[in-house]
C-alpha cells in the first residue's frame, strides 16, 4: 500500500493517484497531507452545495471548513463499508442545514431579489441565454422558497447531479422522500421565478422573442 | 426551435425523470453537456421546465490559492480545537476542587450558625457523662429557682391576715406561706 510509507504533506502529488477510501484509511492514521488532499478534492463541490444553499460564499466557505475539520475530528468512526463521497457531503449538508436553521435570512435575501431583478430585467435575456454566473444569482435569489431539506435536494441532485440514491444516503432519507422533496422544490421555484422573474417565465415576452439556433 | 435534433432524438423528460426513473449520472452530464452548449435545446428544455437552466451551473473552479487558504484555515482550526479539548479535563479538573473548596467554605462558615449546634448535640455525652452533665447545670436551676421561688423572707410579711408554718427537721426545712396578695 503507497500510503503506508507516506506521512507527510510534502509529497501530496503522489496522493492523487490514491482512491478517496485509500485517503480515509490513511486519515485513520493520522496523515494530514491525506486531509490536505481530500479538501483538494472535495472543496470546490462543497463549496457549490453550501453556497447554493445558503446564498453567501463567506458562510459556504466557512461550512467546508469546519466540514474537513469533523471529518478529521470523526476520521476514526468511518467504516469502510461507507461511500467517502457521501460521508463527507452528508457532513456538510448537515452543518449547512443546520446553519440555516440557525438563521432567519429570508427577508435580507427578498430585499437583495428585488435589486437583482431590476438589474437583470434592463438586459432583457431569456433564462437560456443567461450565462452561468447570473443563473447561479437568480437560483440564489429564489432558493429561499424551498425548505432546508428540498434545498438540499434540489441543489445536490438538480445542481451537483448526484443520484437520487446518493442524495438519499447523504441526506439519510428515503428515495422516495428525494422524490418528493424535488417535485415540489421543483414546482416550488417555478412559482417563485414567475413572481421574482417575470421575463424568465416561459412564455415571456424575452422568453419568446429570442428563439434562435445553436450557439455551439 | 433550430435544426438541432438532439432533444428530439434524447428527450428532455430525461432531464426531468427524477419523477419516473433515474437517467443515471454519466447520461445525464451527457445530456447537461449538451444543453450547456446548444441554445435551441437549452430553450427547449427551459421552456419545458425552467429549473432545468439551474441544472447547467457549473461548480466554481477553487483557484490554488484559495484552496491553500482552506487547507491552512483547517489546520489552524484543527489545532485549536486539539488544544481546547486537551485544556478542557485540566480545568474540569480545577473547576470541580474549586468548587468543593467553596462548598467545604460554606458549610464551615455556616458551623457557628446553625451547624456548631448540631454539632454539639451529636456530640453530647451519654452515659454516666450525662449525670455530670446535669449536676454540673444544677447551680443555674438552682439559681433559677432562688429568683423566682424562694419564699420571702418571714420578716417582710407584715400583714396580719398572713400565716407562715415552717416545719424544721434535721435535714429538711419546708416553709409554707399563706398570704393572698403575695405576688409570687
Amino acid at each position: 500500500m503507497p500510503f503506508l510509507v507516506r506521512s507527510s504533506s510534502n509529497d501530496r502529488a503522489s496522493w492523487e493517484e490514491s482512491s478517496d477510501r485509500d485517503l480515509m484509511k490513511a486519515l485513520r492514521r493520522d496523515d494530514e497531507g491525506a486531509l490536505d488532499e481530500l479538501i483538494g478534492r472535495k472543496s470546490a463541490g462543497l463549496m457549490g452545495v453550501a453556497t447554493r444553499m445558503l446564498g453567501d460564499p463567506e458562510e459556504a466557505r466557512d461550512i467546508v471548513q469546519i466540514t474537513f475539520v469533523r471529518v478529521w475530528e470523526h476520521r476514526l468512526e468511518f467504516r469502510d463499508r461507507w461511500s467517502p463521497n457521501t460521508w463527507i457531503y452528508r457532513i456538510a449538508t448537515n452543518l449547512t442545514i443546520d446553519h440555516l436553521r440557525a438563521r432567519q435570512r429570508r427577508d435580507r435575501a427578498m430585499v437583495v431579489a428585488g435589486s437583482t431583478l431590476r438589474a437583470v430585467d434592463s438586459e432583457r435575456k431569456s433564462l437560456a441565454e443567461l450565462q452561468q454566473r447570473e443563473v447561479g444569482e437568480v437560483l440564489l435569489k429564489i432558493v429561499d422558497c424551498l425548505s432546508d431539506r428540498q434545498r438540499a435536494v434540489f441543489v445536490l441532485r438538480v445542481v451537483e447531479g448526484f443520484d437520487t440514491k446518493e442524495v438519499a444516503k447523504i441526506l439519510g432519507c428515503r428515495v422516495s422522500t428525494v422524490r418528493n422533496h424535488l417535485f415540489v422544490a421543483r414546482r416550488k421555484l417555478k412559482r417563485e421565478l414567475e413572481v421574482c422573474f417575470p421575463e424568465y417565465a416561459p412564455g415571456s415576452a424575452a422568453g419568446s422573442t429570442r428563439e434562435g439556433g445553436s450557439d455551439g | 426551435m433550430g435544426s438541432c435534433q438532439y432533444l428530439a432524438e434524447h428527450g428532455v423528460q430525461q432531464l426531468l425523470a427524477d419523477r419516473l426513473s433515474d437517467p443515471g449520472r454519466e447520461r445525464r452530464q451527457e445530456l447537461v453537456e449538451h444543453l450547456r452548449t446548444c441554445l435551441a435545446c437549452r430553450q427547449a428544455a427551459v421552456e419545458e421546465d425552467p429549473t432545468l437552466v439551474f441544472s447547467l451551473i457549473e461548480p466554481d473552479p477553487m483557484g490554488a490559492e484559495r484552496l491553500a487558504d482552506i487547507q491552512s484555515s483547517v489546520r489552524t482550526l484543527r489545532r485549536s480545537r486539539a488544544i481546547d479539548s486537551s485544556d478542557r479535563p485540566r480545568s474540569r479538573v480545577g473547576g470541580t476542587a474549586a468548587l468543593v473548596a467553596a462548598s467545604l467554605l460554606f458549610v464551615i462558615a455556616l458551623l457557628p450558625l446553625t451547624g456548631g449546634r448540631r454539632l454539639e448535640e451529636q456530640s453530647e455525652p451519654v452515659g454516666d457523662l450525662v449525670t455530670e452533665q446535669h449536676s454540673l447545670a444544677e447551680p443555674e436551676w438552682q439559681r433559677w429557682i432562688d429568683d423566682r421561688t424562694a419564699p420571702p423572707m418571714i420578716e417582710d410579711l407584715n400583714r396580719p391576715d398572713a400565716r407562715v408554718y415552717q416545719l424544721t427537721e434535721e435535714d429538711l426545712a419546708v416553709v409554707m406561706i399563706v398570704d393572698e396578695t403575695l405576688d409570687l
